[in-house]
């Protein structure tokens, strides 16, 4: 038995439903702290752990709030305060030729927000993150799917955890060091 | 050949039940539209002419999303297919729904009111000699339905001979095909067809949006009545096999996406028109903005457009059934009142009369008509999508869509 710290326990499936059923159960069995790496995006394995209740799209909407409230008082500003100019008799603060400006800033401010919002949420960029000391987790790019429940989860039993993964019948379970 | 037959999906009992009301509903209430038409035979046309816009969306719109799923593939199409080759088979119905309105033109349309030499002197000689008169109106009109009746039966006949195995996924090409150029047709014949039956209310004006808008409306409205019929059916077997969360999920973005399209549309029209300002053109936006009108306006822009917007950007009431329904139902609500802003104020014209020649006899009949209209479209409808597997199972996709989303 090592003695070092894990990261945690990784389970290597050939396909995606074998993945998104064992990360199901390991939600229902109360795992909280564990992640699915897949080839391609597999929507429903990010539902099976629960991470899509996320605050990006809170953020991409203050983004957006910002951006509109931003954009139609820089043309209030410009066009009924600072430089008025009378444009074919209309008054200064006409609100309909606003709108397309405003709309534009809202989608610009809702892009910014929530591409930022992203990058901070999920830590990237990270030069270093654990998984890959496993030399088999090169297969995440190519055609394997993988689970891996993290040491950290209050209920991470290493003999234990590693024979609640291996009922799903894994291709193989491997510990990933620290 | 897939492992699924169309005896899998047999249509449910409750659309019997739902044809039935439909035919009580239509018949009724048709005979009040009748007894309207006796009483007060210019408002019966006006408000029929609402209500054939309104249905006739829902005809075409369908054909449009029919032809358009072949095309773009994608599991939403193959969930809607059944239901909008059902609603596009009611092409015969509109067009006998149209025959009042060209014998009764004279009573609908100013230009065909006027005679010879007042139209040319009001609208110029070129437009009423080549396009405003009252052959060419007929004529066109056989020319759109003919054209509609031509892709809609072919449409059914490849999905009748695909239904009975008669077909390879190698010739699914050929719908594909037929479908490509089927809605090059539809958006031009729309085009044409928004002309002659909404826009020549007001012959003096013009927008070239106009076209654009009636076919976003016409699809949207598809959309929200595919979605409230998709739920409904869902409750139940056989469509609750198929139709999932997230295929609700992609309809309620569709119906957002034509939403927002809604209201670009309308919006482009109104700001070139206010920015011109040109008396030609910004008249017919005066008749809309005055006299009881505006309040429909403004409707229009807080309740066809800010809040399902609003509501519809959330990720979780997309994939929730009965907020998504109640969200189209009043879609398909404003649809009505979006069609009645842009008909209706045409036929009161009068500078300070507006809603004040409004009365109740005109407004029942705006209720009515409507009502008898879709009660027997309704009845067809469900009288065709009974008579078939709700779900295209020899599909070249189809067996995919039910392998079992991972998990």
């Amino acid at each position: 038995m090592s003695t070092t710290p894990i990261y945690g326990l990784m389970a290597e499936f050939d396909g995606p439903t074998e993945l998104v059923h064992a990360a199901k159960a390991a939600y229902d069995a109360g795992y909280r702290k564990m992640d699915t790496y897949t080839p391609y995006p597999v929507e429903e394995a990010a539902e099976a752990i629960g991470v899509h209740h996320n605050r990006v799209a809170l953020i991409t909407l203050i983004g957006a709030m910002l951006g509109m409230i931003g954009g139609y008082m820089l043309q209030f500003w410009v066009s009924a305060v600072d430089y008025p100019v009378n444009v074919g008799g209309k008054p200064f603060h006409s609100w309909p030729a606003f709108i397309p400006v405003t709309f534009e800033c809202a989608v610009l401010g809702a892009s910014i927000a929530s591409v930022l919002g992203m990058l901070i949420m999920n830590g990237l960029p990270q030069p270093y993150h654990p998984v890959f000391n496993l030399p088999r987790f090169a297969g995440a790019s190519r055609d394997k799917f993988f689970l891996c429940i993290e040491a950290q989860d209050p209920k991470f039993r290493l003999s234990e955890t590693r024979k609640f993964l291996e009922g799903f019948h894994p291709d193989d379970i491997s510990e990933v060091p620290n | 050949m897939s492992q699924y037959v169309p005896a899998d999906f047999a249509p449910p009992v409750s659309i019997q039940r739902m044809r039935n009301i439909s035919l009580i509903v239509g018949v009724s209430f048709s005979a009040l539209a009748g007894i309207g038409a006796y009483q007060k035979l210019d408002l019966f046309l006006h408000s029929w002419l609402f209500a054939f816009m309104f249905w006739l969306g829902l005809t075409l719109g369908s054909l449009a999303l029919l032809m358009l799923q072949y095309v773009s593939g994608g599991n939403w199409g193959r969930l809607g297919r059944r239901i909008w080759e059902a609603a596009a088979g009611n092409w015969w119905l509109m067009l006998l729904c149209w025959v009042p309105i060209a014998l009764g033109m004279k009573l609908i349309y100013p230009w065909a009111h006027m005679t010879h030499d007042e139209a040319v002197k009001s609208l110029g000689a070129d437009k009423v000699n080549i396009y405003l008169n009252h052959d060419w109106f007929i004529y066109r009109g056989i020319i759109y339905f003919a054209g509609w009746a031509l892709l809609y039966f072919f449409l059914k006949n490849w999905s009748k001979k695909e239904e009975a195995g008669q077909t390879t996924p190698a010739k699914f090409v050929l719908v594909q095909n037929v479908s490509g150029f089927g809605i090059v047709f539809y958006a031009a014949s729309i085009t044409f067809a928004s002309i002659d039956w909404t826009m020549s209310l007001y012959p003096q004006w013009w927008s070239t949006v106009w076209g654009m808008q009636t076919m976003v409306g016409q699809v949207l409205t598809t959309f929200c009545f595919t979605i409230c019929l998709l739920v409904k059916l869902a409750q139940v077997e056989p469509v609750n096999r198929v139709f999932k969360t997230h295929h609700l999920h992609d309809f309620g973005k569709l119906m957002f996406t034509f939403v927002v399209l809604w209201a670009y549309l309308s919006f482009s029209q109104w700001i070139i028109i206010w920015s011109g300002n040109m008396l030609s053109e910004i008249r017919w936006y005066l008749m809309r903005l005055a006299h009881g009108w505006q309040y429909f306006g403004t409707a229009l822009i807080f309740v066809h457009f800010v809040f399902p917007f609003a509501l519809l950007l959330s990720r979780n009431l997309k994939r929730h059934g009965r907020r998504v329904v109640l969200i189209a139902l009043l879609v398909l609500f404003m649809r009505l009142v979006d069609l009645f802003w842009l008909t209706a104020p045409n036929f009161y014209p009068g500078t300070s009369a507006g809603l004040n020649d409004f009365h109740l006899m005109d407004a029942a009949m705006y209720v009515v008509c409507p009502i008898a209209m879709g009660g027997i479209w309704l009845f067809l409808f469900y009288w065709r999508l009974g008579q078939r597997s709700l779900m295209p199972v020899n599909d070249p996709g189809f067996a995919e869509m039910m392998e079992a989303k991972h998990g």
